[in-house]
């Protein structure tokens, strides 16, 4: 490789390098307050870390899985309260609106809403998260034991 | 080796190396992608938790994943243009980005039109949504910082530079969704683990990648065929290409590579109606579990591009080589000009 060449080659990587550089240490110190997102545990008792606790009336995103038993609707309109949790205590989560497809009992949500006592949230959306994993229906009985029906004829 | 490499740097060799791969990208295109899709669409089995609209995938993933892929060769088609000055690496890198815009154009598109039905929104600011979009807009921003310079050649250095410094973006969407709480979930395929799909799902959706892949080729090849010509307008390697393309009449892709074509879609069809047709009727086939329309808009959507983008770049070539041929004459005109006017000189001369 001739001089110039060389030149080039370290210009460039130079640059490459220290743009890489900034935007890993900006996306490091941003990881921590990236989102402020919760989970149903972390409401209560604060977040692992510092004890962090979520102030009332604070814009907040929450993560968990829908307690089975806990969704009651209103007969007459769109709204809907239900339950979420993770390893620890649960949450009760408050929303009007058309739920997602795969808003089940047993799902992992994720709500955005704002925190209106230690333990209830008023979402204005409520998202449904789904892992990786696809399967036909008789696989998923046979290996999970779940039957699904589909989101045309669900009850949610 | 690297003498034998280099070569390539030559416009001619280029051209003539896009001539030689041109084919297999065309038969890779013709046979996978139409195949993968009516496989994913009609003969994958349904999914346990979304149903019918997870089809979405087999048009979502491919797109996605290989707009990763289009950036990392386009960035690093400009790197090598830029260290190496081979005056071809440019015309790959300008004929990646519109490309790439619309493979990535394509992921967001069918990620949103997914993600109402089954998230419960078309859009939301998580780490992988974007992202992605940083990633449209570093295409973007390469096609239009090229397109903004007078110079030519100072505008793909430009947007080399470009190209390159956005490479950083891949591995955050990569791994955006390790590394941060997002909503989107992780990978369904990667190369280093396992499938969290069983191969009846999994194989359609990897025809359909290798399929967008043939489409990305191809579509690279004739943009670049075109940057080259545009570049070398004025060289006189290029008249004699065309020249020499034009007499001898052969077809742009010889017979026995339709044959080959043909013959792998069957071999390919065979095993595919063997999983046998997963819906009852044309009716539910439409209808997609009450959810075609999202179905249905996706895939359309998506093909109207990809169909637009090809022959865009074929109507280019058409345009290109008949400004060539004109400039060509024009400045055979003018020298014809000159000469007369340089003998009417010389014969005023002579006779005074």
């Amino acid at each position: 490789m001739n001089q110039r060449r060389k030149q080039r080659l370290f210009a460039v990587s130079s640059i490459i390098i220290l743009v890489g550089a900034a935007i890993t240490i900006m996306l490091v110190s941003l990881s921590d307050n990236v989102d402020a997102f919760y989970t149903p545990s972390e409401i209560v008792e604060g977040k692992d870390r510092n004890g962090e606790k979520p102030t009332i009336g604070q814009r907040l995103r929450i993560g968990g899985m829908v307690v089975p038993g806990s969704v009651s609707r209103d007969i007459h309109s769109l709204a809907v309260s239900f339950d979420l949790v993770d390893i620890g205590p649960a949450v009760t989560v408050q929303f009007q609106g058309i739920l997602p497809d795969l808003f089940r009992e047993g799902q992992g949500i994720v709500a955005n809403g704002t925190l209106k006592n230690a333990t209830l949230i008023l979402a204005h959306e409520v998202l449904a998260k789904h892992d990786e994993e696809y399967m036909p229906p008789e696989l998923a009985e046979k290996m999970k034991g779940v039957t699904h029906i589909p989101p045309a004829q669900g009850t949610y | 080796m690297w003498k034998w490499i280099n070569s390539f740097a030559q416009p001619e060799k280029a051209y003539g190396a896009c001539n030689f791969f041109m084919p297999f990208f065309v038969v890779v295109l013709l046979v996978c992608l139409p195949l993968g899709t009516v496989w994913g669409l009609v003969f994958a089995p349904t999914d346990y938790q979304q149903f019918d609209v997870y089809r979405i995938i087999y048009i979502h993933v491919p797109s996605s994943s290989l707009s990763l892929t289009a950036y990392m060769a386009m960035a690093t088609a400009a790197f090598v243009g830029v260290v190496w000055q081979w005056r071809s690496a440019f015309t790959t890198m300008l004929a990646l980005a519109p490309i790439g815009a619309v493979v990535c154009f394509i992921s967001l598109f069918t990620g949103a039109v997914w993600g109402k039905p089954t998230w419960g929104t078309y859009w939301i600011w998580d780490a992988r949504l974007t992202s992605q979009l940083i990633l449209l807009f570093l295409y973007l921003g390469v096609i239009a910082l090229y397109v903004s310079f007078d110079d030519k050649q100072q505008g793909a250095k430009a947007s080399a530079i470009m190209a390159m410094v956005g490479i950083i973006n891949i591995p955050i969407i990569k791994y955006s969704v390790e590394w941060w709480n997002t909503l989107h979930q992780p990978a369904t395929i990667s190369k280093l683990a396992k499938p969290s799909m069983p191969a009846d799902m999994a194989i359609p959706l990897v025809i359909a990648m290798i399929g967008m892949a043939g489409y990305i080729g191809t579509v690279t090849l004739i943009r670049m065929k075109n940057e080259l010509i545009k570049r070398d307008a004025h060289r006189p390697w290029v008249l004699q290409v065309l020249d020499a393309e034009q007499a001898s009449g052969k077809p742009f892709i010889r017979p026995v590579w339709w044959a080959v074509a043909a013959v792998l879609f069957t071999i390919g069809a065979f095993f595919m109606v063997q999983q046998g047709v997963k819906f009852d009727s044309l009716a539910a086939f439409i209808d997609m579990g009450g959810r075609g329309f999202f179905v249905w808009l996706s895939f359309v959507v998506s093909f109207v591009a990809l169909f637009i983008l090809l022959v865009l770049s074929v109507l280019d070539r058409k345009t290109i080589i008949s400004e060539t041929r004109k400039q060509k004459t024009r400045v055979e005109r003018i020298m014809r000009a000159r000469a007369a006017k340089a003998a009417k000189k010389e014969a005023v001369a002579n006779s005074s």
